[in-house]
């Protein structure tokens, strides 16, 4: 009897089960296919200039031409796809705005997210996932690019591709005075590139894991303020540049590829570099064929060679702070750079008069460089002590050294914590050593214990 | 037999020192990981842009524009170049300096913005002059009086509002050619 009841009962749970799972089921699968979606383009034809549109959470199907001034307002959960088509949306009126919403391109090459031809476009808070460009700027001024969350689409599973099949997060060809601020891009080729488009403010834009995280082709008067750059091949690729100024930005951790360097400045002009922190990198700031620049205030942190200077001419180099580089710095065929008052943490400094400046100059003898650079493998005898002595010999030339006349005796301590490493790091440094010193106890307690 | 050997070895000898003499040079594949320019330290991709040279004491530069190249051969001197490569716009393949066929325009875009590309053969770039509507057909020999110019000025200050006007500017250093 009880047998019975119990096989009887276990029939019904089954069938219970079966059938609550089915209509769950059931509904998940209505839920997917529910909303078509929707053509964006009908939405726009049907508006008046002026007029606003908000979008409805789910999905919207570009491609969507922009001609008149529209604002259109949606949340993340807006995701406007364009099926192959080679630009999402494309705005050719000025003063759209978009904000909020999702855009995803899924057309690898040169495809892009968007595409802006027309002028005062404000772009804001989007979320753009590409294989192409993210954000095409052409003939397009006094825009404003900001808050928007840019990746190539490939990185959500852990695709790798080459950077010559990405492109890039933010392109500018022919734009002027636009501003880009706050955006975050990751994993594209260059992070922001900008190309014949003079007077752009890039500023609190964090890219990482890119090709060059900031590259500007022949741009004049460009403001590169307060960005961050890490894991890139190099942080700030400036070329072709006059009158700019490169100020606050932090690049760290540019070191994986052989040709990193936190910022490079090649063929670039009068413009001002002060206040950067540049650490960890392969390079910390290069310099080519550049002249009459300021570098003031910066630091250069525990890279392998701080400081390089090639053909680039009349610069001004002063209160900058070099420590822990491994090669603080190098100038090969660059006269007449001035470098005064900053803190190399080698130098050997005497201060007489005690103004906290040395009498003693500090001259950077180029001779491993010179070496190293003729034949790479040579920098097997980094340090070592024939090196040394072979370097001392070479003095002769020791007028045209990069010298720095009055090297600072110590650190400023505004600048203490800056050049620091982060405290956080440093708990967990204790942590491990806690721990490793436990388990050695332990190890040497057990052991003479047994015997 | 003991004569035999040594002739033999005579012959070898003689064959391999005369088998080192003739230098051949052949084109090295670009490896986008680490090759940068020489001259302008970007990254060389491995596009028609791309160029090389191999000097006659074996050592191999690449560059990411055909301008660079010029740069390098302006500040290095070309007597000790053993052979200088340029690629076809088209497929990419490596073709000898002296033997390419150019088009230079300044709306064309290139890494370094120099506004040439090169070509196998003439009837290509005679095609691709009237593919783009521009561009001035040049040999090697003419290169040597080009002013190469760099094109860093914006050129298109006319209207191009609304007319989408993406795919009629080149491909530079931020477009390439559509792969999927």
């Amino acid at each position: 009897m009880k047998n019975k009841f119990m096989k009887w009962m276990r029939l019904t749970i089954a069938i219970l089960f079966v059938s609550v799972a089915s209509s769950l089921f059931g509904s998940a699968q209505a839920n997917t296919t529910e909303a078509p979606a929707k053509a964006l383009q009908l939405l726009i034809d049907n508006a008046m200039p002026g007029d606003t549109i908000v979008l409805e959470d789910g999905k919207y199907l570009g491609p969507a031409i922009i001609n008149k001034q529209l604002t259109i307002k949606g949340s993340r959960h807006t995701v406007v796809t364009a099926d192959g088509k080679p630009t999402v949306i494309d705005i050719r009126s000025n003063q759209v705005a978009i904000e909020g919403i999702s855009i995803v391109q899924r057309l690898a090459g040169d495809s892009s997210a968007i595409i802006v031809n027309s002028d005062h476009v404000s772009l804001d808070n989007l979320s753009i996932e590409t294989r192409g460009f993210g954000i095409l700027l052409r003939n397009a001024n006094e825009g404003i690019i900001k808050n928007n969350r840019i990746v190539w689409s490939g990185a959500n599973n852990n695709e790798r591709a080459s950077m010559s099949k990405k492109n890039n997060g933010i392109d500018l060809y022919d734009s002027h005075d636009n501003r880009i601020e706050a955006n975050e891009i990751s994993d594209m080729r260059d992070g922001i590139y900008l190309e014949n488009s003079h007077r752009s403010n890039v500023a609190n834009n964090l890219i990482y894991r890119s090709r060059y995280g900031i590259h500007c082709m022949y741009t004049d008067g460009t403001r590169i303020i307060g960005n961050q750059g890490e894991y890139n091949v190099t942080g700030a690729m400036i070329m072709g540049v006059r009158d700019a100024v490169v100020s606050n930005n932090s690049f760290r951790k540019q070191s994986e590829n052989v040709n990193s360097q936190g910022l490079l400045l090649f063929d670039v002009q009068t413009s001002l570099i002060e206040d950067n922190v540049v650490e960890g990198n392969r390079v910390g700031i290069y310099m080519e064929q550049s002249s009459n620049n300021e570098l003031r205030n910066n630091s250069v942190l525990r890279n392998f060679m701080g400081i390089q200077f090639l053909e680039s001419s009349d610069n001004r180099f002063n209160h900058n702070q070099l420590i822990a580089n491994v090669i603080e710095a190098e100038a090969l065929e660059s006269s007449g750079n001035r470098l005064d008052s900053n803190y190399w943490d080698s130098v050997q400094g005497l201060d007489v008069n005690d103004d906290g400046l040395s009498d003693i100059s500090y001259a950077i003898n180029p001779f491993y460089q010179r070496l190293i650079q003729k034949t790479p493998a040579f920098q097997l005898f980094f340090q070592s002590p024939g090196m040394i002595y072979l370097s001392n010999l070479f003095m002769n030339d020791k007028d045209n050294w990069a010298t720095d006349r009055t090297p600072l005796m110590s650190l400023p301590p505004a600048l203490a914590d800056r050049t620091n490493l982060p405290q956080e790091t440093r708990s967990y440094v204790w942590i491990a050593s806690l721990i490793l010193l436990s388990a050695s106890l332990t190890i040497i307690y057990k052991g003479v214990h047994r015997k | 037999m003991k004569k035999w050997t040594l002739g033999l070895t005579l012959v070898l000898a003689i064959a391999v020192l005369t088998a080192c003499g003739g230098k051949k040079y052949e084109a090295v594949p670009i490896n986008e990981e680490v090759d940068v320019c020489a001259i302008c330290k970007m990254q060389v991709k491995d596009d028609a842009y791309a160029t090389q040279l191999t000097t006659k004491d074996g050592k191999t530069y690449k560059f990411d524009d055909i301008g660079c190249m010029n740069e390098w051969k302006k500040t290095n001197g070309t007597e000790n170049i053993g052979m200088d490569y340029v690629r076809d716009y088209n497929d990419k393949e490596w073709v000898e300096y002296k033997k390419a066929t150019y088009v230079y325009d300044a709306s064309l875009r290139t890494p370094m913005a120099y506004g040439i590309v090169s070509f196998k053969d003439k009837k290509a770039a005679e095609d691709f002059i009237a593919e783009q509507g521009v561009g001035k057909l040049m040999k090697a020999d003419e290169l040597v009086s080009h002013t190469w110019e760099q094109n860093k000025e914006s050129m298109n200050m006319g209207d191009m509002h609304g007319d989408g006007d993406m795919n009629s500017v080149m491909s530079g250093d931020s477009m390439e050619m559509t792969e999927k």
